[in-house]
């Protein structure tokens, strides 16, 4: 509890700095973000990484979302580390600007990355055959589309794959990573390039779509079960404070997981 | 540029018997006891094999690195879009950009397409130098998206594609940042007239400079801009780095032509940056062809201009690539009209919207056949400039000009006919 009232006391304090009230109530997704926009000139002028909050790259309506430089991708980090990454492909869209974090976790791994065009797949296929790639970080329908790619190819599989779902996404069923031998984390993103769920190294190897809650948010389902409440993360320039998004949550019944978090399933 | 003494140090290192890969000793095939290989006149120099893509190709990463694959900043490959098997080059961290530093104070955030310089390169580059270490990264599919990105963090630097100019400029000017823009730089496509007015008219408070580079080279440019674009002809002037060496060779003879004012050649580059170097180059062939402008410049080096590449089989235009064998793809679609011999020639036009890219294309029609009136429109939709765009969807959404398909009529010429040309004028 004491790490939950951590949290909230931090995040009421970015709220301060961004001369905002903290709300009391929970509120939408919809209300938060109209609150993010009046929060931009806040984003310049702090040295912060700047992400979009929609997925769809055509989207450049929305707001834009602040993290404090320093934060690193700690379950791609882990990931690579765990997974001896040396070859890391990175078939994300340019716009989610997480290059420079994807960097850091390759060195931390020994590893390099190969940012590849997302439209060009048979340079991606040729990275894996010809350049010593053994990890493909990707979406999930980036997953499915290239995991097709590399059957009809004839090629053979990197043994690693790091699957970015979206909040709003239908799960979809990646039947070409379910081959022996394969270990696929799935984590689930707020926004692009900001991890809500994640997996350990053993949530991974269970092949299911159970997840930990990514550290410094807070998250609860709401009195009603139909929804989930966010707060967090303390390291962004305007956190969510009680948003509600339409997702339901279950723990997942009698299970201690090896790195003792809490494990959750997200009903979608 | 690299010194006499320096290429052959870096000869002995990249011939060694131990050196950490053996791409060089098999190029110039010694033999397991010959020791290193080391010229004793710059003529020595001059007869040794020349590099090509080709060769390079044929090995693998792991065998050509000179470095453990796990100690590697990032990889990098050509695009693979004109037909060729794409090239992985591995690099190592970001040297000689310097630079920059008398165009741009970096004291505010930058806007870059990933090439030639990654964004964490760009972090590293920009902290070093005492700058704003923020980086927006230009994703040309959603050129709306990085300009309200870049004005969220009020971004005053830039760097782009040539082909990415128009989107971006328009994108940035919709999102009001576009005066604010004081530095500019562009690679990867010689720059035309229309597109530096475009440039010149939608930046006006930018330095507008052009750099010159390659995806096989380690330490970008090539080509450092020797002054900013101005309008002065030539747009774009190069003088090389001191980490490189240049050298112009007959492309029929393959003989070294001297590096006087006026003469033109096929483009050789060493490049070494020093310790660590993942693949030194030595007398590696781009496939450009350039003219010496200046023998002595005011970098007192040679000053030279790109005049487009050697033996040009694609054209990359913004949001597709024309192929030469594309093309010939569709002219072979309609034998009873035409053969498939053509010559294919890109403009940039001022338009009210700014620069659009037109193509005329020059076909050999057969004898007794005449051209459609609308042939130029069945050519431009059968053109693939995508996986699943053709010419005319580019023209539907305002990126290019309508294609015109005219009689290619014989000029008496020396010279090899070229099939794609692109017009800087």
């Amino acid at each position: 509890m004491s790490h939950q009232n951590d949290v909230k006391a931090r995040v009421a304090d970015a709220y301060e700095r961004a001369q905002l009230a903290v709300p009391e109530k929970t509120r939408s997704l919809e209300r938060y973000l109209t609150l993010l926009e009046h929060a931009q000139d806040l984003i310049r002028t702090t040295d912060a990484r700047v992400f979009s909050t929609s997925f769809d790259g055509s989207n450049a309506d929305m707001p834009i979302y602040g993290r404090a430089r320093n934060w690193q991708w700690a379950s791609l980090h882990h990931f690579l580390r765990a997974r001896r990454a040396l070859g890391v492909l990175v078939r994300l869209p340019l716009f989610w600007q997480v290059e420079p974090l994807i960097f850091n976790a390759c060195k931390d791994a020994g590893g390099f990355p190969f940012v590849n065009d997302v439209a060009n797949m048979p340079v991606g296929r040729l990275a894996v055959t010809e350049a010593n790639v053994n990890t493909i970080l990707t979406t999930v329908q980036g997953a499915q589309g290239f995991s097709r790619h590399l059957v009809e190819r004839n090629t053979p599989f990197p043994p690693n794959w790091f699957v970015v779902h979206q909040l709003s996404d239908t799960p979809i069923q990646l039947p070409y990573l379910m081959r022996p031998g394969l270990i696929v984390h799935n984590e689930v993103h707020l926004f692009p390039g900001i991890p809500l769920f994640y997996q350990c190294a053993a949530l991974a190897e269970s092949r299911q779509l159970h997840f930990h809650v990514a550290d410094g948010f807070i998250v609860d389902s709401s009195e009603t079960q139909k929804e989930i409440t966010v707060t967090g993360t303390p390291d962004d320039v305007l956190p969510l404070y009680h948003c509600k998004l339409p997702y339901q949550l279950a723990d997942v019944p009698s299970s201690v997981c090896a790195c003792k978090e809490r494990i959750v399933s997200l009903i979608w | 540029m690299l010194s006499f003494q320096q290429r052959k140090e870096l000869l002995a290192h990249c011939t060694a018997q131990n050196a950490p890969s053996s791409f060089y000793r098999k190029h110039y095939r010694l033999s397991v006891n010959t020791p290193d290989f080391i010229p004793a006149t710059e003529q020595e120099w001059q007869q040794l094999p020349i590099v090509t893509k080709g060769n390079l190709s044929a090995s693998t990463l792991e065998k050509r690195s000179f470095l453990p694959l796990n100690t590697l900043d990032h990889m990098r490959a050509s695009s693979g879009t004109s037909g060729k098997a794409p090239l992985f080059s591995p690099r190592t961290h970001v040297r000689n950009m310097d630079y920059r530093l008398a165009y741009f104070d970096f004291s505010a955030p930058f806007l870059a397409f990933g090439v030639p310089m990654m964004p964490h390169w760009h972090e590293q580059f920009q902290t070093e130098h005492g700058g704003d270490p923020r980086v927006i990264s230009y994703d040309p599919r959603y050129p709306e998206m990085s300009a309200r990105l870049a004005a969220t963090v009020g971004v005053e630097g830039v760097s782009l594609f040539a082909y990415h100019v128009r989107a971006a400029g328009d994108a940035l000017r919709a999102v009001g940042i576009a005066e604010r823009i004081r530095f500019l730089e562009v690679t990867g496509e010689v720059c035309s007239r229309a597109l530096y007015e475009y440039m010149r008219g939608t930046f006006p408070n930018a330095t507008i400079v052009q750099s010159y580079g390659a995806s096989e080279v380690e330490d970008v440019h090539i080509g450092m801009p020797c002054r900013p674009m101005t309008g002065e002809e030539p747009l774009a002037l190069y003088h090389p780095k001191s980490t490189h060496f240049l050298e112009i060779i007959d492309p029929v003879t393959e003989r070294v032509v001297p590096m006087e004012a006026g003469v033109e050649g096929d483009l050789l580059i060493t490049a070494y940056p020093g310790e660590p170097a993942a693949f030194p180059l030595i007398r590696f062939r781009i496939g450009d062809t350039i003219r010496i402008v200046e023998s002595d410049c005011s970098h007192k080096d040679i000053a030279f201009t790109v005049l487009g590449r050697t033996e040009l089989d694609f054209l990359k235009l913004e949001g597709g690539i024309l192929r030469a064998d594309e093309v010939e793809r569709v002219l072979r679609t309609m034998p009873d009209l035409m053969t498939d011999e053509f010559e294919l020639h890109r403009y940039e036009r001022r338009t009210p919207h700014g620069p659009r890219t037109y193509i005329d294309l020059k076909v050999r029609v057969r004898p007794g056949a005449r051209l459609p009136e609308d042939i130029g429109n069945s050519v431009a939709t059968r053109l693939r400039v995508g996986p699943a765009q053709t010419y005319s969807d580019g023209v539907a959404a305002g990126r290019y000009l309508p294609l015109t398909c005219t009689e290619l009529i014989d000029e008496p010429s020396s010279r090899k006919r070229q099939r794609l040309i692109s017009h800087t004028d």
